[in-house]
Parts: structure tokens; sequence; C-alpha cells
């Protein structure tokens, strides 16, 4: 099969680039082996949360300067990666995949175990110290689903409470919760969600308000356990609880990030994308300095050509970077990677410090193309969390990479053709 | 010895990294509580099934085989087949009479095909689907699929058999039990249009159902007994100069693919890849160049594709959805990739009918919405189920095909003189 474009993984960076490609009525096939990191993900989005010295940073786009040249932020000219922010949080809109926050100043998102962490974009109605700030008075109740081991009204209670909030801890259960229950260890935030559209929606609003009768905070705080599949379901919520509503993120597997998963990849299908799903992709053929096809361990010796590559396989998680023994590599098409050289110096004994191994990824020249041997690849990108470079994991910038490394490879591609 | 690659268990459990993304896709874990999910039936409680078969839960008989853990999971787990293989280690019981006889695919076609008019007169009375309900458990709501009067098979033979020597290149086609017993139709049409293509069509020497039901229902030995004759049918037809042996039906083709090597731990190696799906045949001869299609100008349709679990699993989908794209006048939307909740003989019986529906539910609604003029599938059970569920005519993507062709002007293109 071929296509103008194929983009192998589809994460935040791999279905990113799909969608400004698809946009702009270019024929795009996305290849996705499981799904991604964006199952986890909270609902916030991080550019660069803090900088190299671990210190929280306030604006992303001032504290970019001080960021070393190997990062991949370093290849963007600073006045464009202002408007390459913008252009990402408007295609996350254009998907329905509605934010709040900007680059020129961080806000304060709420982690499920309670800390106040720098975030640079936020789901409408995912909880935000800002947000909370604005109430009429620093009052909120925190509603904790029983027998969910995901989410702890007292962690969130916490962080407000240091920040001048007076919360009130409160519980909810009703039948179809108990019902739920019944396979205890499967209680998790999807399952939760899962159930809550109609009647039993409805039902939860209801049990929510009763239990929340005689508080008199200005807003009420749930798990994100709704609003899976669209807009409706928080909406109607709101309605029938008769109260501000916001939404606090979960451990594990994630509603919030989940929905910015499905709403992506529809926004792409809807565009005539084409999704190979659950194919990994296994080898490849060159022809000297380019790309010709890619092989997946569906398909058998069919190829799938194109024009043009974009490589958004991610790191170790999704195995689009593999640790052996003694080096970093990046095993489909084998491309230069970037690592420390010597396996002692790719951790650091404190398990919470900065782990230098993270910084591994793909080389790549200033235009994101892939280096193999030393030699840029012509029609082979590389973008997201398998950049050499990036330390995601310690500067929170794990979602700014992916959406500006993709728009910009695919801006690039829409050029150049 | 390299540790790395030595040591891994069946179906990759090893790999996984309880992420627990198996059980955001699963189908049944939100609506049948009994079902303890992906997660704890597969990796989890693979580890201490290993050390105990008493960790064993009858209760995995809930379910789907649908897979859509496997084509989720980031790590390469083989969930599916790790419940499934635990099913037919540890299952104490034999299977039912009810559970045979669901399974049971060509015995109970071939019985039926005898007497036909009769068979699907009864099966839809409302008496015999009241006893069916209360003493085998075959839910009394379900519409059986009719019976044809002449098997697929003994068609073939008497009217299309002959000519097909005339071809210079050959597939055998994998009719599978619901085109020899319920759907000829669908077979003749792959016939007609292969024959426009230029490709004659043989049956392989001997057919067996690909085993799905069996293997569902825990008939391991006689699953096996007819996977062994498939394979070697194919081998043969391969020796004998077919370039592939296509089927119509992605689950059949699907079980023969992979099921055979994975769960039934039959080597399909030297097979595997010639075993395919019509559309994925096609698909391969139109982009080599080999054949052109010339379609008929009046075809307009708004076609609704639905993704079969097990279509999505072998990861064919593109083939049938850029085969029906390539129709000029007909309008595509891909449905979100919902399973529809039958899952072969599941969703025949009692206990499952509930939630076999629910499932379904998300899938039926989408489809009233798109309302489309009918809706396409590569898969018979799927299509039961959503016409059963919808009322919306169901189609395989080959019928499409014939519809849409101009097979005259087809045989043309193709330089045929046949």
């Amino acid at each position: 099969m071929k296509f103008e474009t194929i983009i192998i993984g589809a994460g935040l960076a791999g279905v990113s680039a799909a969608i400004r490609l698809a946009e702009q009525g270019k024929d795009v096939a996305l290849i996705s082996a499981g799904r991604s990191a964006m199952h986890f993900n909270s609902g916030s989005l991080g550019l660069l949360g803090f900088d190299n010295n671990h210190q929280p940073v306030s604006s992303p786009v001032e504290a970019m300067e001080s960021m070393p040249d190997s990062h991949p932020y370093k290849r963007f000219e600073a006045a464009s990666l202002t408007e390459f922010a913008d252009n990402a949080a408007d295609l996350l809109r254009r998907a329905g995949v509605k934010t709040v926050g900007n680059v020129r100043e961080n806000h304060m998102r709420i982690t499920p175990l309670g800390l106040c962490r720098p975030a640079w974009l936020t789901l409408e109605q995912v909880v935000t110290l800002e947000a909370l700030k604005q109430l009429e008075r620093p009052h909120v109740a925190i509603v904790g689903i029983a027998g969910f081991l995901d989410f702890y009204p007292r962690f969130i209670a916490a962080a407000l409470e240091k920040e001048g909030f007076r919360c009130d801890l409160l519980t909810v259960d009703n039948p179809d919760l108990q019902r739920l229950r019944k396979s205890e260890s499967e209680m998790r935030a999807a399952n939760i969600a899962r159930i809550m559209e109609g009647d039993a929606l409805t039902r939860f609003g209801e049990s929510v308000r009763d239990v929340s009768r005689d508080s008199e905070a200005a807003a009420l705080i749930l798990p994100a356990v709704v609003n899976f599949d669209g807009d409706g379901e928080s909406l109607h919520l709101r309605q029938i609880v008769g109260r501000d509503l916001f939404y606090a993120p979960t451990m594990g597997v994630s509603i919030p990030g989940i929905a910015m998963h499905t709403r992506l990849m529809r926004h792409f299908l809807s565009l005539g994308g084409r999704l190979f799903n659950g194919h990994r992709v296994i080898s490849a053929e060159f022809n000297d300095d380019s790309l010709v096809a890619v092989y997946t361990d569906k398909l058998d010796d069919d190829a799938l050509r194109a024009d043009n590559f974009i490589f958004a396989g991610g790191s170790f998680f999704s195995r689009g970077l593999v640790a052996t023994p003694d080096e970093v590599i990046e095993p489909i098409f084998n491309l230069d990677t970037l690592a420390p050289s010597d396996r002692s110096k790719w951790f650091d004994s404190d398990l919470f410090g900065v782990q230098p191994v993270m910084n591994s990824g793909i080389a790549v020249d200033h235009t994101f193309r892939a280096l193999r041997s030393g030699v840029p690849v012509k029609n082979l990108y590389a973008v997201g969390a398998s950049l050499a470079g990036a330390d995601s994991l310690s500067n929170d910038s794990g979602a700014g990479v992916a959406l500006l490394t993709a728009i910009a490879v695919a801006d690039r591609i829409i050029k150049l053709q | 010895m390299d540790f790395q690659k030595e040591n891994i268990s069946r179906h990759n459990f090893e790999q996984c990294t309880k992420c627990t993304v198996c059980t955001v896709v699963c189908p049944v874990t939100p609506i049948n509580t009994k079902y303890p999910g992906p997660k704890q039936a597969g990796p989890d409680g693979e580890r201490y099934r290993l050390k105990n078969p008493d960790f064993f839960d009858e209760a995995f008989k809930y379910c789907l085989n649908c897979k859509r853990c496997e084509v989720a999971c980031p790590s390469d787990v083989r969930i599916g087949d790790l419940i499934l293989s635990a099913r037919l280690t540890y299952s104490k019981g034999k299977p039912s009479l009810r559970d045979t006889m669901l399974a049971e695919t060509d015995v109970m076609g071939s019985l039926a095909t005898l007497c036909a008019p009769v068979v699907n007169a009864s099966l839809a009375m409302k008496p015999v689907k009241y006893v069916m309900d209360r003493t085998l458990k075959i839910d009394s709501h379900r519409q059986f699929p009719k019976y044809a009067s002449t098997k697929f098979e003994t068609w073939f033979r008497r009217h299309a058999a002959a000519e097909q020597s005339k071809y210079s290149r050959h597939i055998s086609y994998f009719h599978g039990c619901y085109v020899n017993y319920n759907y000829p139709d669908l077979g003749k049409a792959l016939v007609a249009v292969c024959n426009a293509l230029g490709v004659g069509v043989r049956l392989l020497d001997r057919e067996r159902c690909c085993g799905v039901a069996k293997i569902a229902n825990r008939l391991v030995k006689e699953a096996t007994r007819d996977a062994e004759i498939n394979i070697a049918s194919i081998r043969k037809a391969l020796a004998d100069g077919s370039e592939a042996v296509v089927a119509t039906s992605s689950t059949c083709c699907f079980t023969m693919r992979d099921e055979y090597h994975h769960v039934l731990g039959l080597d399909n190696s030297d097979i595997r890849r010639s075993v395919t799906l019509a559309t994925a045949y096609i698909s391969k001869l139109i982009e080599r160049g080999d054949v052109r299609l010339v379609f008929r100008d009046d075809y307009r349709r708004r076609i609704a594709y639905h993704t079969p679990c097990h279509m999505e699993r072998m990861g064919f989908t593109q083939y049938s959805v850029a085969l029906l794209k390539s129709i000029p006048g007909v309008d595509l939307v891909v449905l979100n990739p919902n399973c529809c909740g039958i899952a072969g003989t599941y969703g025949f019986k009692k206990e499952n009918y509930e939630t076999s529906q629910a499932i379904g539910s998300r899938l039926f609604t989408e489809i009233e919405n798109v309302r489309p003029d009918f809706v396409a599938t590569d898969c018979e059970t799927c299509k039961w189920q959503i016409e059963m569920s919808t009322g919306i005519k169901v189609k395989n993507p080959v019928e499409v095909l014939f519809e849409a062709l101009d097979l005259d002007a087809t045989r043309k293109a193709n330089n045929l003189t046949i």
C-alpha cells in the first residue's frame, strides 16, 4: 500500500502530526502498536514545568533560553516557539480537546498524590489552582467514591489546604457503584466511566447532590470518572448537582487522557486518515539515504510505502527506544542514538534524582531528519519522546516536545511538497 | 544463553507492565461484573496458575475472545490467548450438549441443509424457540441464520467447477460453514468477482469448519482434528498451484492464521502467509497492477463499515476499507471500532444474551445515526447481530464489489476472452 506520509506511532506526537497533515488534505497512514502513554495523562500538558536545576518554571518561553543546546526546543527560533505552542493548542481545540493555559505563563495542576505542579495546558473542567482561586470563597468539597482505590480526597485536600482552601471530604455511593465494586480490583476509572451514561449518570449526579447537600462549599471536586466519550456527560452532571464542578485526575489509567486520545483519533479518522491499529513495524527498506517502505508484523510481505515517514515511536515504554545491557538502540531502522557511552553514567543513585539515561534518544539534524550512520535519512523524521536531548520526566516537557516537534515536521513536509 | 530471548513463557505474558490498558478496552468488564477482566484473567492470573491451577476461575468463560485487549496492549502480550488457553487447559467438566451443538457447525449444517425449509420454519417458531430457551439455554431472542437448501459446495461442483480450469491463475476458496450452509450467494459473488479479474477459483479437497466455535466451546480434540485436515488440504492446494487460499470470513481467516498456532499449538508456519482474506488478496492484485476493476456508473450507496474484532486483530481492516473507498459511487463511513457483542456462539447462550446486547449498543446507536443504505463487514456473526439489533441490512465487502462492478467491462479490461 502506498501513502504520501506514513507515521509510525500513534501517541500524542504521532497523532498530532497525522492530524496536521490530514487537515491539509494529505494522504496519511498512522501505524499504532498498542495504546499510548496518553492513557495515563492527567488532563494537563507540560511544555516546560521544571528547568534543568529542577526549579519550577513560571514562564516556559523565558525559561527556554536556559535549556542546553542539545534540547529539541533549541531547534526552534525563540519567536517561533510561542507560535508553535499556540498552534498546538489550536490543533487540540479543532479535535475537540478544549484547554485552558498558554505558553507565556504556566498554571498549577493538582496531582492525584496532592501536589501542585506547573502546567502549560489543562483540559477544561479539569481542576487547576487558578480556577479554584476564582471561586467566590475558598471552600471546596472533595467527593470520593466508595471503594475506588485510585482517588483519595485527603491527598487533594492536603494540596489545597496549603493554599488556604477549606476542604470538606465526602464519599458517594449508590447501587450502580456497588455493582461495579463486586469486581473490586477492576473498579478503575475507565470502568466507572463506562457506566456513567444515561440513567446511571443521572443517578450518580443525584447521589453526589444528596451527599453534598449540607456542604457550603463553593464548588465540588470529583474524581475524573465521567466524560469518556463526549462533552455531554459532564454538563449534564453539573446541571443535576447544581453547583460548580471540577474533575481531579485519578491514578492509573486516566479518563482525561483517554478522552484526549479518543478525540484526537476520531478527528484524524474523520479527516479520512488511515489507521493501522495494533501493527508493530518490524523492518524497513532503504534505498541509499531514503526510506522506501516499512513492514509490519501483521501484513506479511506487504510493504507500506510513502514519500515521507515520521517516526513517533516513543521512548522506552512503547519500545521506540530499547536499552540493551550496554547501549540505547532504536530497534526498527537502527538510527543513530545519543546516550552516555558508559552504562555506569546512565543512572543517578538517587532514584528521584535526574537520570541521565532519560536524555538519550534518536539523533536528528536541524530539521528533525533522523541520522543513520551519521547521515540524515532524506525522508525520515523523528519527533516526540524518542528524540535525544529531552528528559521529559525531569523537565515535565513531554507533551510540549511531542506537539511542537510533530507540528514542525508536518509543516515542513507540507512546505516541501 | 541469551536469557532475555530464551526465558519467555507462552503468549508473552512476562512483558506485561500492569498498565491496565486492556481493561480500558475490554467490552465485557464494565457490563458483566462476574468477569474478572482481561488483566486479572490474563497475565496477572497466569503467574498464579503456573504455580497452582486452582487459581483458574470458571468466570473466564465470559471472555468474548474478541482480542481487543491484544490490539490495545502496548507490550505485545497475547492477553486473549492467555485467557483462552487457560480455559482450554484448566476448565473442568465437559462442554454441554448445547455448547457442542452450537460448535458443531459442520454436523448441524449438513443435517439442516437436507431439509432446510422445515428447519428454517421450525427455528423461527415461537414454541421451538421457547423450548430451546428452556431446555438448551439458547436465548429465544436470537434469530437463527436461515439454512440454504443447496450447499455452496454442491452448487460449485454443479455450476462453476468446470469452467475454472480455463483461467491461467487460481486461488482456493475457504468458504467456511456460513457460506456453505447458510449463504451460498456470498460464495457465488466471490467466484464471479475473481473470474472477472481473470482468477479461477478452486475448492479445497477437504474443508472442515475452521474450528473457531469448537475452540470457544473447549472442544479441543475436535478442533485440532479439523485444523489438521484444513492445514493438509491447504498445503495440497498450494502445491497444486493455487497462489493463495482465500476466505471471505475474517474469523475463519484469523483462526487459521493465528489461533491454529497460538491456541492449538499446531505448526502452520509454512502456509500462514498464503491464507488470506478476499479483500486483502484483491487489493494486492490491484496494487501490483495485475488486474483492473471497472465499476458501474449508476452505483450510489452510503455504506457504514464495521470492523469485526478478529479483523482488527488480524490487521487487515485497511484492505476492506481501501477497496470499498475505491468504488466511485460509495460514500463510506468507517464506524468506530466497537465490538458488536455476539462473538460467534457466545451471544446465542442465554446467560450471555443481555451482556451481548449491552456490549453492542454503542455500535447499534452509531449505525442508526449514520443512516447508511447498508452496513458492510467481513464477519458473518457480526452480520447476524447487527441485522437483528438494528434492522439494517449487512453485506460482505465482496458482495458490495459484486454489486458495484460492471463484470463484463471488468472482464474486457482484464483482456479475458474466456
